[in-house]
């Protein structure tokens, strides 16, 4: 499998406690891949150092297969980057965006910045002596993506994408991602942060758990949800089953959880009914998992 | 350069620069047509004449030109460090090549705008007031001289500028450098008139050479915090 960018021991110490690493991540080629976290898990962190917006303190990336550095080349011009707030200066307006941007990258095309806004409902005619603190976040957040899908790039890093956008928008967002990894027959790839993980679910085809910096899992979500299942049983079950659980929720009414699917026969014949997780479940529960083996950790040291 | 002024600003620069001009010379245009045309006949009171009689107008020219020089430089270098907030705080600029390299262009570029700015406005009013007979045609490089060491002494303040957080003591730092210069210019310029032209021209010369230099050290420093602080 081809990498588009491979993380090695990669490591951002801050001043404050947070540090992000080691953490070693194969993006693959021609693929949209996810990554998904609680807050403060260092998606953004991970993206900006990726995209050379944030300096790493320690390891390798490599771009399109060539280890190096984001300014070496041409590879700030084969990535495009969507932050999910603050990504232009409030004060401009839509046509300093576009004028900006033309100016700065050299595969920016500015008619299509344009019709793009205007797919996204937001025409630059209608919005023009607007500054873009005048807009609302969604709209915000829409001339940001116009202005990434506006440029001939290999690969997409957009955090938080959907994160403002209504429900209707962010389906065609989903869309669009599918046609730019479509359009570059195996060479265009998008890497993308969401905590609304339903919603995105079917534009994720590899995804990547973080946790507290480090990433837990990762893998084709396909493989993911093969590799584990759902639990749901009867919660006076809960001795018996919690052994071959990896994450384990008991209610007065049912208990439920997260376990290897090569456990699934072993389950059943103690009478938990098992089903293939969504991204969304196997998501949730994974994030107990690496929450449950931090505390554990933390408790022994 | 002017590429890297306008990724960074857009146009912003641009315009302040040609309003600036703009403005301040139908200001001054207007200001003289109504004082020609309603002043012939007027008789100043005693202080007023007396007023008149002790700042010449080649002074008030010369301060006015230093204000308005550091005004220029204030304008179009202070927006230059405004963005240099801005970009901190947004995402868009780092996303570009060697986008540190390019600030540090596009801050050069803006000082070197403002500088031509001050030139042009301190030269637009020493023209308009020689129309008007209001001075020599001789006082214009020097007016020009002044009003350009003005602005170049405002770029000394870009490093403190660029690390100060707050914003009040920006302001601060920039208002008391305004009268700072002020003084020192129109001091220079009042000490020299009564001697000759050329000591004159000379003490203009040398303060805008001292202030050159002074603004290429603060110039040099800053770009090198902005590298330092760019990938922090």
């Amino acid at each position: 499998m081809e990498k588009v960018i491979k993380v090695d021991s990669l490591i951002k110490k801050y001043d404050s406690n947070f540090s992000l690493g080691p953490v070693n991540i194969a993006f693959p080629k021609g693929f949209s891949t996810a990554l998904i976290g609680a807050n403060g898990a260092g998606k953004t962190t991970l993206m900006d150092i990726i995209c050379g917006i944030t300096a790493k303190t320690d390891g390798e990336i490599s771009y399109f297969g060539t280890a190096g550095d984001a300014d070496d080349g041409d590879t700030k011009e084969r990535i495009g980057y969507c932050a999910s707030q603050g990504m232009f200066p409030a004060g401009w307006k839509i046509k300093d965006v576009a004028l900006s941007m033309s100016l700065a990258f050299e595969r920016f095309d500015k008619e299509r910045f344009f019709a793009l806004l205007a797919e996204m409902d937001v025409p630059a005619d209608k919005y023009k002596r607007k500054s873009l603190s005048q807009l609302s976040d969604g709209m915000r957040m829409r001339v940001s993506l116009a202005s990434a899908f506006a440029r001939d790039t290999d690969l997409l890093v957009l955090d938080e994408p959907g994160a403002s956008l209504d429900p209707l928008m962010r389906d065609r967002l989903c869309e669009r991602f599918r046609d730019y990894i479509d359009s570059g027959n195996g060479t265009k790839s998008i890497i993308f942060s969401t905590h609304n993980i339903a919603d995105m679910e079917n534009s994720a085809d590899y995804a990547v758990i973080m946790d507290n910096g480090e990433v837990t899992e990762q893998g084709f979500t396909e493989d993911l949800k093969d590799k584990y299942i759902i639990i749901s049983a009867e919660p006076d079950r809960k001795d018996e089953l919690s052994g071959l659980m990896l994450t384990c929720s008991c209610s007065s009414s049912m208990l439920s959880g997260l376990a290897l699917c090569e456990n699934k026969e072993k389950l059943m014949t103690l009478g938990a009914v098992t089903e293939r997780p969504t991204l969304s479940q196997l998501s949730v529960e994974l994030l107990k998992l690496a929450e449950k083996r931090r505390m554990s950790k933390e408790a022994q040291k | 350069m002017i590429k890297a002024v306008r990724i960074f600003n857009s146009n912003i620069l641009f315009k302040i620069a040609v309003l600036m001009i703009a403005l301040i010379s139908l200001c001054f245009c207007a200001g003289f047509v109504l004082g020609v045309l309603s002043g012939e006949n007027e008789i100043l009171s005693p202080q007023a004449e007396q007023v008149a009689e002790d700042i010449p107008l080649e002074t008030i020219n010369i301060i006015t030109s230093c204000i308005l020089g550091y005004i220029s430089a204030m304008a179009i270098t202070g927006s230059a460090v405004n963005v240099f907030y801005k970009t901190d705080g947004c995402k868009y600029a780092r996303t570009i090549k060697n986008a540190d390299k390019l600030f540090c262009s596009s801050l050069v570029g803006s000082q070197i705008l403002s500088h031509l700015t001050a030139i042009a406005l301190s030269g637009v009013i020493s023209v308009i007031m020689t129309l008007f007979d209001c001075t020599k045609a001789l006082n214009i490089p020097v007016v020009i001289l002044f009003s350009l060491a003005s602005s170049l002494l405002f770029d000394i303040i870009i490093r403190p500028l660029l690390s100060i957080k707050s914003g009040n003591a920006r302001f601060g730092l920039i208002l008391i450098t305004l009268f700072l210069v002020s003084a020192v210019v129109s001091a220079a310029f009042i000490a020299t008139q009564t001697l000759n032209y050329q000591i004159m021209l000379i003490s203009g010369g040398i303060l805008t050479l001292a202030a050159g230099i002074g603004a290429v050290i603060s110039t040099v420093s800053s770009c090198r915090y902005i590298r330092r602080n760019w990938l922090s």
